[in-house]
């Protein structure tokens, strides 16, 4: 509820190495407004988060250079009390049953499969996840 | 006086024989005797004491005999003495009487011997005449010139000839051989008669109240005194009896060897036949390309086929005998050791079959520690009901679980490659089919339906991805369950609000029904809402416009019921066995017009299983269905190894 300032734009950073997917989820979150940051590899992502600390992260697990989970684990290992705090949304075609276990160790707040979650279902998600209506 | 010696023997035999000859001249000497007493002057009176001895020597046993004989004797020598000599001199008086003692002296001891003699013969005779009753031997004596001949009792027996007389001519002899035999008895007595040797003839005779017997004889020739005249001297013995009992014995020896023939017949085959069994059942234990292993009740291995030996590699010396379970350790794929049920005596004691499958993986231990999968079958031996020991085949199972292997990982990538572009297609058809406020007009419009169109499209290739990947994870047993707290009303909300465009597309009615006080479950919540997901979207599927779908919550301690009931086309009664089978699809769908892969049913019904719970239904073709899930409402028993991915 912290977070839920009226007047700051929610600030989201987009981890995701298909472009046109990417772009469609940034297009809709730029929709539903809100500020968003896009990275096309998991090195560069890393590197957003750690700027930028964005309010939520949506990761994807294959990527180049560096893989979600350990994105994820960097984060919350690394990224002191806003790496503790983020919420960080696992949206990927691996189906949970191989990634899954994992992803839960390192603190993931949720797991989404792509093919199963559209992006109406995705924003719905990551508003409420920051307590947004 | 008389020493039996041969020689004296064979002299009375004869004197016997001439018995006739003897008598004779013993009254002779007698009469002398008296003559010369009458010529000399001696008293009559005297002749009694000169009888006596004689008498007595006749009539008294051998011993008393000679006593009396010497008493007699002394008694005579003192009367020559006493009785007075008148007109002959001492001398001529002395010799005449020493002379007159002498001869009765002598005649005295022959009637002594004739008399003890006589008795042997008749005891002897009497002997021969018991032992030839006894032993069936009669004999007989023939002169050959005149074939007269006598014979003895049981001779006369044998033949049925008038004892009394004991005249048996070897005529009548012949008349009584068995026709078929005469010619033959007559050529072998001929041919001896001829020869002068000894013969043995076998034969029948027919006696004169028509009996049969058979006989054997013995002969031998004898000349007598009279070197002109041979006798025949021949026992007969009745052998009907034992040529009976011969053949009998023959006939039953007979039946017997050929009993032993039979069998031995009988037993050779049935030996070839085992050979040729043996031979054979080795044979195919050798073909066999699966590991045997035979143990007796005990556990312990009594037998192994080559194909275990190459597996196991070990060196079957070392392994006959032994407990099968130390020999051939099981694994999981852990590397933990695998006991109790799964393994030997235990589980096929009871008569059970028992086979392992691909899940969850089993290995085997080598001695060297190095393992391989296994897929094994046991099966009691039962003998008349009773457990004598085990079979176990067993392959190895590595190529297959490498192509399982190369499957799952397809499947999953298959799957992964498969989603990236349905999901941009259904990201870009979402994005289009909702209005952007700048843009409004008929052909926008007209492009967001065609976007929906697309949006649908894409939506159920990604349901039916997930369905075939939850299929494959199903088949695989790999399906991990992650069990934690999970509020059931709040997994079939969410359901609902996934389908709320479905639902109002129908003009579907929606009932609701909970209980008040739902506790939260232990369970997998990703499963179960697929599970969940499956039956609402089945209920939904199969209603017809403006139906009715309640769904329902119920706690009945321990369980937690959660119910899905339509008014939709049912299932037809004939189906309902096999509604939860894989690729089932009910024969009253209208294939055209309700799309379904006939997955569905048979994945909700694994991952119920799965968490520990139960599903069922009824139904009614035409008026709908109810199918409800029973959930234990604390913790699955999470101790089954296949959950573990």
């Amino acid at each position: 509820m912290k977070k839920n300032k009226p007047r700051r734009k929610p600030k989201m950073l987009i981890v995701e190495d298909e472009p046109a997917i990417l772009r469609a989820m940034a297009t809709i979150f730029v929709r539903e407004g809100f500020e968003v940051f896009t990275a096309g590899d998991g090195e560069e992502g890393l590197a957003m988060s750690m700027d930028f600390h964005p309010d939520i992260i949506i990761l994807d697990i294959i990527m180049p250079k560096l893989d979600g989970i350990d994105l994820l684990r960097c984060v919350r290992e690394e990224g002191g009390a806003w790496g503790k705090g983020v919420k960080v949304l696992i949206y990927t075609n691996l189906s949970y049953n191989e990634k899954r276990k994992e992803a839960l160790t390192v603190g993931v707040t949720d797991f989404l499969i792509k093919a199963n979650t559209n992006l109406e279902t995705l924003v719905k998600k990551a508003k409420e996840e920051l307590g947004i209506s | 006086m008389i020493t039996f010696t041969k020689n004296i023997d064979d002299f009375l035999i004869n004197l016997l024989s001439y018995k006739k000859v003897a008598l004779p001249f013993i009254i002779a000497m007698i009469a002398c005797i008296f003559v010369i007493d009458l010529v000399t002057p001696l008293g009559f009176s005297d002749w009694a004491l000169y009888l006596f001895p004689i008498f007595f020597a006749a009539s008294h046993s051998k011993k008393e005999a000679v006593i009396t004989t010497l008493l007699a004797t002394g008694g005579t020598s003192i009367g020559i003495f006493l009785s007075p000599v008148e007109h002959i001199s001492l001398g001529i008086a002395l010799a005449n009487r020493v002379l007159g003692i002498v001869v009765l002296w002598a005649i005295a001891g022959i009637f002594a011997l004739v008399k003890h003699v006589g008795s042997q013969i008749e005891k002897s005779e009497a002997r021969l005449r018991e032992a030839q009753t006894i032993s069936g031997v009669g004999s007989g004596q023939w002169d050959i010139a005149s074939r007269n001949g006598t014979v003895s009792e049981e001779l006369a027996n044998i033949f049925q000839v008038d004892p009394k007389t004991g005249k048996f001519f070897s005529e009548e002899y012949l008349e009584r051989v068995h026709p078929e035999d005469r010619k033959r008895v007559e050529k072998t007595v001929s041919d001896a008669i001829e020869a002068r040797l000894p013969f043995q003839v076998e034969h029948r005779i027919i006696v004169p109240d028509k009996t049969v017997k058979t006989v054997s004889v013995l002969g031998r020739f004898t000349t007598g005194q009279n070197p002109n005249v041979t006798y025949l001297m021949g026992t007969v013995q009745d052998i009907s009896k034992q040529k009976i009992l011969e053949s009998e014995l023959a006939e039953y020896a007979k039946t017997l060897e050929e009993k032993v023939a039979k069998r031995t017949e009988a037993l050779k085959t049935a030996n070839g036949i085992l050979d040729q069994e043996k031979v054979r059942a080795e044979a195919l234990l050798e073909s066999i390309g699966e590991g045997v292993i035979v143990t007796d009740k005990g556990g312990n291995i009594t037998l192994m086929n080559g194909q275990a030996v190459s597996l196991l590699r070990f060196d079957p010396k070392e392994a006959i005998g032994k407990p099968y379970l130390q020999i051939v350790p099981m694994q999981n794929e852990e590397g933990k050791t695998v006991q109790g049920d799964e393994r030997w005596i235990s589980a096929t004691a009871r008569g059970k079959k028992l086979e392992s499958g691909l899940f969850p993986t089993r290995y085997y231990v080598r001695k060297d520690g190095t393992r391989f999968p296994v897929v094994c079958t046991k099966t009691p031996v039962i003998l008349n009901g009773t457990f004598i020991g085990g079979i176990e085949t067993f392959r190895d199972i590595t190529a297959a679980k490498e192509i399982d292997r190369a499957k799952t990982e397809f499947v999953s990538l298959a799957s992964h490659q498969l989603r990236t572009p349905l999901s941009v297609i259904s990201m870009y058809s979402e994005l289009l089919k909702k209005p952007l406020k700048s843009k409004k007009g008929a052909d926008s419009e007209e492009q967001m339906l065609y976007a929906e169109e697309i949006y649908q499209a894409t939506r159920r290739m990604a349901e039916l991805i997930n369905d075939l990947l939850n299929v494959s994870r199903i088949d695989t047993q790999t399906l991990a369950v992650e069990p934690k707290l999970a509020d059931l009303k709040e997994i079939v909300e969410s359901v609902l609000k996934e389908v709320d465009m479905k639902i109002k597309d129908k003009r579907l009615a929606i009932e609701t029904h909970y209980a008040k006080r739902i506790p939260k479950l232990m369970t997998d919540k990703q499963l179960l809402r697929i599970a969940i997901q499956n039956l609402v979207f089945n209920a939904i599927k199969y209603t017809p416009k403006r139906g009715r779908i309640r769904l329902a919550i119920q706690c009945k301690k321990p369980d937690i019921i959660f119910s899905v009931s339509d008014t939709g086309i049912g299932i037809p009664e004939e189906q309902q066995g096999e509604i939860f089978k894989k690729l089932f699809r009910a024969a009253n769908v209208n294939h055209g017009e309700i799309e379904g892969t006939g997955l569905g049913l048979y994945i909700a019904r694994s991952i119920i299983k799965k968490l520990g719970g139960s599903i069922s239904f009824t139904s009614k073709e035409g008026k709908g269905s109810v199918f409800s899930v029973h959930l234990p409402s604390c913790a699955p028993k999470n101790n089954d190894e296949r959950s573990q991915s």
